[in-house]
């Protein structure tokens, strides 16, 4: 998922950096001191998850997470996961630094959305099975959504072909949609049934 | 994370210097589109790891670890017009792999050329915003802490006969254990963030005194960006 170096243009690598700096700028805005364990511990279990990746034909998916960070970290997602990727590309190599921009706002935007739908569908009273489950699949569509759109704006080539990276990118992560899904089901439903107060704390 | 001895000279260079030259550097190289000054930035780049004193086995074994993705890129990218290749294809898909391997050489300089505990420290020093800088220091400590946690937990269901796979039951069981995990996450954040406020903390961890810039960082320095800014001006020239 993760886009590796010397993939963008310059002119694509800086805009989506600056694009970055600009969401971790909101996202970092008045903070609370309270959250800064809350959002590493987050992080390294963002950062944990990715690494398993399952192999699936000439490439690999990780669970991404998306929708799971949007709806306990809210607004402050993209700092777990701007944090979990540079880990990722400065220890494991994997990942890139010139891409740490476009890979922080393929998983942070949909994050932010999740979350900003989720805190305005989510009742206490009501099962999050369906919701959630919704969201996680919702995630990993709108993550390679955007990573589609960030390679056709980059060359053409990317999108030519009987089977273009494109074409490979959409079919290969449509099984993780269902993964995502699927663990964010379970994941949010545990949490709804042991804690219901941790999801309904962070207001939309 | 295992390294390899590397040269001294390398070992003591000022942290701050090397992560900002080595990221500027990397922006130059993925700016260059010729792939006669790609290949001799590629070149430049394995003669400066073995200068550090990174074996060459190491950085071979290292540079396998990018292939899969490039080799997944580049296919589709050489095959777009059928199984006659075009020069101009050819070259796109040849930018893309030497990009991709320059940069992850770059990072190598970065990673393998001193301590983990050195570099996040390098980083702080950096002015980044104190909360970025707190979260950083605290997530490299928990990452370590959580991939054994998860192993455990996964051996603790797979002796008691959970088998893995992706079907209903299973996506219940690796669900709830991340369901688990986020809420020991934040109960455990909790307890941590107590702990810190009881010895003072007030998200200003305290960073070490950074070490004076001397000849060999600006050598470095000077040598490095300049390098690449000469390939960018002979590939302007071409």
């Amino acid at each position: 998922m993760h886009l590796a170096d010397g993939v963008l243009s310059t002119e694509m690598a800086v805009a989506t950096t600056v694009g970055a700096a600009g969401i971790l700028a909101y996202s970092l805005y008045q903070t609370k001191e309270e959250e800064i364990p809350k959002i590493s511990l987050m992080s390294a279990v963002f950062f944990t998850f990715a690494m398993f990746s399952l192999p699936l034909g000439p490439s690999s998916v990780h669970p991404l997470l998306t929708a799971l960070l949007g709806i306990i970290l809210g607004r402050r997602a993209p700092i777990a996961v701007f944090i979990g990727l540079f880990i990722q590309a400065a220890v494991f190599q994997h990942g890139g630094i010139t891409t740490l921009g476009v890979n922080t706002l393929l998983i942070s935007l949909p994050a932010l959305l999740c979350w900003q739908i989720f805190s305005r569908s989510y009742h206490r009273e009501k099962s999050p099975y369906i919701l959630s489950g919704f969201l996680g699949g919702l995630g990993v569509v709108l993550s390679v959504g955007l990573l589609v759109m960030v390679l056709w704006a980059t060359d053409i080539r990317y999108t030519q072909g009987v089977v273009s990276n494109i074409q490979l990118i959409i079919v290969s992560h449509i099984p993780l949609m269902f993964v995502e899904g699927g663990i964010t089901t379970f994941a949010v439903g545990f949490i709804h049934k042991s804690r219901k107060t941790v999801l309904g704390s962070v207001k939309g | 994370m295992s390294r390899p001895k590397v040269y001294q000279w390398i070992e003591n260079l000022e942290i701050r210097c090397k992560i900002l030259s080595i990221f500027i550097a990397a922006f130059l190289l993925i700016s260059i589109e010729v792939p006669l000054i790609i290949s001799l930035a590629l070149i430049g780049l394995l003669t400066l790891s073995r200068l550090m004193g990174l074996p060459w086995n190491f950085i071979g074994k290292k540079l396998l670890l990018p292939m899969p993705f490039l080799i997944f890129m580049a296919l589709p990218l050489l095959l777009g017009e059928g199984l006659s290749i075009t020069q101009e294809r050819l070259e796109f898909t040849y930018l893309l792999v030497a990009k991709g391997l320059g940069v992850f050489l770059l990072m190598m300089m970065l990673v393998f050329t001193q301590e983990e505990y050195q570099l996040v420290e390098g980083l702080r020093q950096l002015p980044i915003p104190k909360t970025l800088s707190a979260v950083l220091v605290l997530s490299f400590r928990y990452v370590h802490v959580w991939t054994g946690t998860l192993k455990k937990t996964y051996r603790s269901s797979v002796s008691r006969g959970f088998e893995k796979g992706w079907n209903k039951n299973t996506f219940k069981v690796y669900g709830e254990m991340v369901g688990g995990m986020i809420l020991r996450s934040l109960d455990q954040s909790q307890r941590v963030h107590k702990t810190m406020l009881s010895r003072g903390f007030s998200r200003d961890i305290p960073i070490k005194p950074s070490k004076a810039l001397g000849k060999r960082e600006g050598f470095w320095i000077i040598g490095l960006v300049a390098t690449f800014t000469l390939l960018k001006v002979l590939e302007m020239r071409l």
